[in-house]
């Protein structure tokens, strides 16, 4: 009797443990989407968030705001025009057919527009999709069952999806009910909201899944560093999505004729999206086989991604289980950037100081995450640059492909300066300071040399496959040319100084960073090169006459806030902490 | 009692233990030595119920305590060998949560966090992320961390790494007092000096076999060596040390 008292109690106790302990961990979970160990203050990540949260939002209501009067006139047109019998059912048959187009149309630009941008919002909290070593660390010592584990990883990420899936779609949802209900009555009101955001947020969820199923299969099969450079990947991709999706809504803001038609568009996720909402309403259109064929596969779709992304994740976390048994991950041959380290040595043979700096910069930007974030959207703005340059110049092709390598390089070029204010590397400044503190010219070099390593490689091959040798021959002077100006505004040892908060001034400074896209892509093509090597030279002259205010010691306030000085850290782990 | 009865690991084909047996009793410190390679972390793992042995068993007072891993897990403090923490978080924050997760109850928490910032002299620090934290602060947070719901059995891996000479004091005290208080304590380190001063009795590896266990006296004694150093490196055989150390010199002037 006692004993099976004891043995209830357990149970008793240990349910609200494992209560207790899904809580904890939700809120641990669910807090490390919102954290940043690159971002020094609070304050600063959320000012970040609400300015990714506006850039994601204004286009969308932009278009609506664009779109939505037209169809307000197709319907008011329905509704008053009165022509005599026999006239009035075709007329208002094919007025019908259109307003259903039209809200087809919007439908799917909706559903578009969550998938990009909540996928976007995924991709960018990329690190705590899945499990990592220092979770299995951590947490495994815990008296925690897998499964609780598991679960209230699963959890954050729902809730996380329903956030940023709420946030996105909502209001738009709210509009799109409001503006094509008029005329309708409550219940369409209702459909169309309901029916709007169900959508929506079902095609956010399928991205998110696919995301998350991603991740984590990476984990399993690739390693932090396969994972690390796939976020990267992911986030270029996304962001050229984002800002193609706004560019081709902008230039061609309506579209006409049915927008479901299953021989051609049946394998068409947002097809399969404005199907299911013809079915949530209950249009006419909602009955016919085909629809409701689609909307089944929209609903199997988002179930099988779903549980994808929830095996992925136990699967995960087994294997980081696993993982954080053994020794940490090598870099990789994707970590060791022998391309551009051979190329950035060849810009200072002779200088081992340079050679060091370029190489701590190449190497760190190739294995650390943090630093690739900005790499990619400044990428992925320079190509969203060159398909917006593709809409507008469309008699001159030849002309806009030899600008190509040009803008991605300078927009690269700005997304890699900006890397260096990512203070990943902030306990490292020691080594610079202790090893070789007064050699300013040579840290310039070095990350001239870096920049160079960078983009010259890539933007040569690119412009020598466009408009052969010639042309590659410019486009590396330009980068040269770029690497030149760029140095002249940095003054430390990139990843190794505290991000001064508003530094980069893109509210007041961004016609400049305009006019440079400008010069250095069609401005660069117009002139002769004879005087692209005479600015280089300016520029080389300029970076040696340019009193230096360079100094490789940590500033006071970084010292203070840094109780210790670790050894550089890019071999994975921290090895070493000397004095205090 | 917590006994090790002939635990094997094997991962792949590489043996990392084989056959290792001992015992800690409550009221001791055991202290578990070898070089690197030796299989000290693998046996470390297995004891934390970190990771299952390929055959053998862990008796906790002659049960089998990997078959209840969770229990086993809620009666152990573990301090880790490197320092994995949630380094966004401040020092109470992460204090917090594995209090949390261990089941302290919520009003005694923050007192008890308190009070160990406090003693452990971090304090002052506590508005700060663990990111900003020298390795020796990281490694007061494990500790308290380790101990802070009060186990039965306490295992410490390099515990004391990177802690300034005040602090490893306090804290070789504290090992020594948490076994008096009945705790059963396992101490693997490196640092062969505070090992002789806190252990009470040694288990030596070498290769993944156990090749000396003892009293640390008992072992001085039977081998006729003045210290533990000189013990550790008869029953491991290390390469000659003055050799070692001139072909260093070379190198570095090469």
């Amino acid at each position: 009797m006692i004993a099976r008292l004891k043995a209830s109690r357990d149970r008793y106790v240990g349910r609200a443990f494992q209560a207790t302990g899904f809580g904890v961990l939700f809120r641990t979970f669910f807090a490390q989407l919102f954290t940043s160990e690159t971002v020094t203050s609070d304050v600063q990540l959320r000012q970040a968030m609400m300015w990714v949260l506006a850039f994601i939002l204004t286009p969308c209501l932009l278009i609506l705001i664009q779109v939505f009067p037209l169809f307000q006139l197709l319907v008011i047109r329905i509704g008053r025009i009165h022509p005599p019998p026999g006239v009035i059912v075709r007329a208002t048959a094919v007025r019908n057919l259109m307003a259903e187009d039209m809200l087809e149309w919007a439908i799917q630009v909706l559903v578009g527009y969550s998938m990009v941008t909540v996928g976007l919002v995924a991709v960018f909290v990329w690190d705590a999709l899945s499990f990592d070593r220092r979770d299995a660390m951590v947490l495994g010592p815990m008296p925690l069952r897998g499964s609780t584990i598991i679960t209230s990883k699963l959890a954050a990420l729902t809730a996380f999806l329903l956030g940023s899936s709420a946030a996105v779609n909502l209001l738009n949802a709210v509009v799109f009910g409001l503006e094509t209900s008029d005329q309708f009555g409550a219940r369409a009101l209702v459909l169309h909201f309901v029916g709007c955001l169900v959508v929506t947020c079902a095609g956010a969820t399928l991205v998110f899944g696919a995301i998350v199923m991603i991740r984590g299969t990476i984990a399993v099969i690739g390693g932090p560093r396969l994972a690390a450079a796939a976020g990267s990947l992911l986030q270029f991709a996304f962001v050229v999505a984002l800002l193609a999706f706004v560019i081709g809504l902008f230039a061609s803001p309506t579209r006409r004729g049915r927008l479901v038609i299953p021989t051609l568009t049946s394998w068409s996720p947002t097809t399969w999206f404005v199907a299911w909402f013809e079915v949530l309403r209950g249009s006419d259109r909602g009955s016919w086989p085909e629809f409701v064929a689609l909307a089944r596969r929209g609903m199997g779709a988002v179930a099988m991604v779903v549980g994808g992304a929830v095996l992925a994740s136990i699967a995960a976390f087994q294997r980081q289980m696993q993982l954080a048994l053994t020794p940490s991950a090598s870099p990789g041959p994707l970590g060791r950037a022998r391309v551009s380290r051979a190329v950035a040595t060849l810009f200072v043979p002779r200088d081992h100081i340079a050679r060091a700096t370029s190489d701590f910069i190449l190497t760190t930007i190739a294995r650390s995450r943090a630093q690739q974030a900005p790499i990619a959207i400044g990428a992925a703005v320079g190509l969203a640059l060159v398909v917006l340059g593709f809409v507008r110049e469309r008699g001159e092709i030849a002309a806009m492909l030899l600008v190509v390598p040009l803008l991605l390089a300078y927009w690269t070029a700005i997304g890699l300066r900006a890397s260096f204010f990512v203070p990943s590397e902030l306990a490292a400044s020691w080594t610079f300071h202790a090893n070789a503190p007064d050699r300013s010219l040579s840290y310039r070099r070095g990350i001239r040399a870096s920049i160079f390593g960078f983009l010259a490689p890539c933007a040569a091959l690119v412009a020598l496959a466009i408009g052969g040798a010639g042309h590659a021959v410019r486009v590396a002077l330009v980068v040269v040319a770029l690497a030149n100006l760029l140095v002249l505004t940095i003054d430390f040892v990139p990843f190794t100084r505290a991000y001064e908060p508003g530094h980069a001034k893109l509210k007041t400074r961004w016609p400049l960073y305009a006019f440079g896209s400008y010069a250095f892509s069609y401005g660069a093509l117009k002139i002769p090169i004879l005087y692209v090597v005479l600015g280089v030279l300016a520029l080389e002259l300029i970076g040696r006459r340019t009193p230096s205010r360079w100094s490789t010691a940590p500033r006071e306030e970084d010292f203070n806030s840094l109780s210790a000085v670790t050894v550089l850290d890019l071999t994975g782990g921290a090895r070493a902490a000397l004095t205090r | 009692m917590l006994a090790i009865d002939r635990l094997t690991r094997h991962y792949g084909a590489l043996v990392a233990i084989q056959d290792v047996s001992f015992e800690a009793r409550p009221g001791e410190v055991l202290g578990l030595l070898g070089p690197n390679g030796s299989g000290k972390s693998t046996t470390v793992k297995i004891l934390t119920g970190l990771l299952r042995p390929t055959s053998g068993a862990v008796r906790l007072d002659g049960a089998d305590a990997l078959a209840d891993l969770q229990h086993y897990k809620s009666m152990i403090g573990y301090v880790p060998e490197e320092p994995h923490l949630y380094s966004y978080l401040t020092g109470p924050e992460y204090l917090r949560l594995v209090g949390r997760l261990r089941g302290v109850p919520e009003r005694a928490l923050d007192d008890k966090i308190d009070r160990f910032l406090q003693l452990l002299d971090i304090y002052d620090d506590r508005y700060q992320t663990l990111s900003s934290y020298s390795k020796g602060m990281r490694q007061k947070v494990l500790i308290a961390a380790a101990v802070l719901h009060n186990p039965r059995i306490v295992i410490l891996d390099e515990a004391f790494s990177g802690l300034d000479v005040s602090a490893a004091r306090v804290l070789k005290t504290f090992v020594r007092a948490i076994a008096d208080d009945g705790k059963i304590v396992v101490f693997s380190s490196h640092v062969l000096e505070v090992v002789e001063q806190v252990c009470s009795r040694v288990v030596i590896l070498k290769d993944g076999r156990i090749v000396g266990h003892d009293s640390v006296a008992r072992l001085r004694a039977t081998l006729q060596l003045p210290t533990l150093d000189a013990v550790f490196a008869s029953l491991v055989k290390e390469d000659d040390v003055d050799s070692r150390s001139r072909r260093l010199i070379e190198a570095m002037r090469a």
